[in-house]
């Protein structure tokens, strides 16, 4: 631990700030700023395609598992899926290298401010901290490193749940009834539009277990056009991370239960 | 008496050394007097984790410090309320730059709050922190749960049950020496074991507080009474002075990553009601 100064605590500029925590103890968290023009820059590892949707009680949110590397498969059981707190996901779609501590900040973010200011952090403080931190990442996206795309669900009584996309600058976008980011989402976001538009099924009618199932076969169909999206790999036990938000907080499916209702062609 | 020159890093030592021994008594003296009057807290060892029971209807008292560390205080408010932030600064500082499974009691107290507490108490130009703590930690299993207690000079000391069931699954902090001694005498005698369910604890912790709170005002002609029909009287006495019962909870069969939780007034009340 750092060593304290005579008669010094560790001071806090902002109450409740947990970066600006880590910025008073000289805790860097960020990667320093690339300077200017990059020549050449590393091959970046993507993870991509994540999406959420609504349904009756609640907002569940999906993600594939494979990350790449321009055509190489780097992994194939990265987890997109993150939960921040016992309401709230966040989907990672871009660089995990800088996704992953992102998400990582903000649930220490969140856990400091419940912990420390004796109250939960709003909704909107939640979505504020998450555009923060994309706006921070602002140097290396100049540079083209780096590039992350998160889609944010939260849980709200009235709403029964809330869902955001976030563009690689931080404007956040609310949802209706489904968000979705990554390499893979146009072919997701078109099956979507279709659906509720003009099939007339809106997704809010589903029930849990539905939206499991439909989230299965959005991403299977990513999948088949998208090679930076990796399907279901039954024989290697390879499973899209699903979760969903409700009342009682933040859920994982099993195994089992995505066995049980993966697509069948 | 001329000063006595040390080499640099060394603490100057003022030239006359009675003075500052004479300025640390009379700290102490006036911390325990400060604290003669505050409500003690009892944390104990139970079947599902841990609780930290305490009663104050001014201010609070049980605090989450991170996932499975929990802190009582007693004392002054706003010391009360410094040491807690500096335990959630230092462990949230930790747990991010290392990680969660780091963040650890023994290293929180020993390496970061211990030496800040026991400098700013040899500061004699400044005020002193009035305040007693108890830090939990909850461990996997009852046995190893771990309790520490920190005093307002830096001093600390670890509890907790041993492997062959030694050990004191129990900590307390109280207004003076003796009502600790008492409450501590009572505990050893009442808890039998380190898997009392729920309800058994928050009764016993009840009956310790009520312990705590007699032996100091109870004169000192007047010997210890731990009978149990006795207890419920005198704390049935006391809520009318003292309200606001505070229960944190430890709860390892909580779902979620952080295991603390508070424990409403209804819960509190239905444990209470069967009180034997």
């Amino acid at each position: 631990m750092k060593n304290l100064p005579f008669n010094a605590f560790p001071t806090q500029f902002r109450p409740g700030d947990f970066s600006s925590l880590l910025a008073a103890n000289g805790i860097d968290w960020q990667p320093p700023s690339p300077g200017q023009g990059l020549t050449a820059g590393p091959q970046q590892t993507q993870a991509t395609t994540v999406l959420a949707i609504k349904f009756a009680g609640g907002v569940l949110m999906a993600g594939d598992r494979r990350a790449t590397a321009g055509n190489v498969v780097v992994y194939d059981r990265a987890d997109k899926v993150l939960p921040l707190d016992d309401f709230t996901l966040l989907g990672i779609a871009g660089v995990p290298a800088f996704a992953w501590e992102m998400a990582r900040m903000l649930s220490h973010s969140f856990k400091y401010f419940r912990r420390s200011q004796l109250q939960e952090l709003s909704l909107e403080g939640k979505l504020r901290s998450l555009s923060a931190i994309l706006r921070g990442n602002l140097p290396w996206l100049m540079q083209g490193v780096g590039i992350v795309a998160p889609i944010l669900a939260s849980w709200e009584e009235a709403s029964q749940g809330r869902l955001f996309t976030y563009d690689p600058l931080g404007a956040e976008f609310e949802g209706v009834s489904y968000a979705t980011s990554g390499s893979g989402s146009g072919v997701i976001e078109a099956i979507l539009l279709h659906r509720t538009r003009y099939e007339g099924k809106p997704l809010q009618q589903l029930n849990r277990d539905g939206a499991i199932a439909l989230a299965l076969q959005l991403l299977e169909a990513a999948a088949d056009s998208d090679s930076a999206t990796g399907g279901i790999r039954a024989a290697a036990g390879i499973y899209p991370s699903v979760h969903w938000i409700d009342g009682l907080g933040v859920q994982t499916a099993p195994e089992s239960l995505l066995k049980k209702l993966q697509p069948t062609i | 008496m001329p000063d006595i020159h040390l080499p640099q890093g060394v603490m100057h030592v003022p030239s006359e050394p009675f003075r500052w021994v004479q300025a640390m008594h009379n700290r102490r003296e006036y911390i325990l007097e400060r604290l003669r009057e505050d409500s003690p807290v009892v944390g104990l060892s139970c079947e599902r984790g841990i609780l930290l029971f305490t009663v104050s209807a001014q201010s609070r008292k049980n605090y989450e410090i991170y996932d499975r560390i929990a802190f009582g205080g007693m004392g002054h408010p706003a010391d009360v309320e410094r040491i807690r932030l500096m335990a959630i600064d230092l462990a949230h500082i930790e747990g991010f730059t290392r990680s969660v499974q780091d963040v650890t009691l023994r290293r929180l107290v020993n390496f970061g709050i211990c030496p800040a507490v026991k400098h700013a108490f040899e500061l004699v130009h400044e005020a002193p922190f009035v305040f007693r703590s108890i830090f939990a930690q909850l461990g996997e299993t009852s046995r190893s749960n771990l309790f520490c207690r920190v005093d307002f000079d830096g001093s600390s000391g670890f509890n907790m049950s041993c492997a062959d069931g030694s050990g004191q699954p129990y900590c307390v902090v109280g207004s003076t020496p003796a009502s600790e001694a008492e409450m501590l005498e009572f505990l050893a005698d009442r808890v039998r074991s380190i898997n009392h369910n729920l309800e058994e604890a928050v009764q016993i912790a009840a009956q310790a507080w009520t312990v705590g709170m007699e032996a100091i005002r109870r004169s000192a002609f007047e010997e210890p009474d731990f009978d149990a029909a006795s207890l419920k009287r005198k704390w049935k006495e006391l809520q009318t002075r003292h309200s606001g019962v505070q229960m944190m909870l430890l709860d390892r069969d909580l779902k979620s990553d952080c295991k603390c939780r508070i424990a409403t007034q209804d819960e509190i009340k239905g444990f209470l009601q069967n009180w034997k």
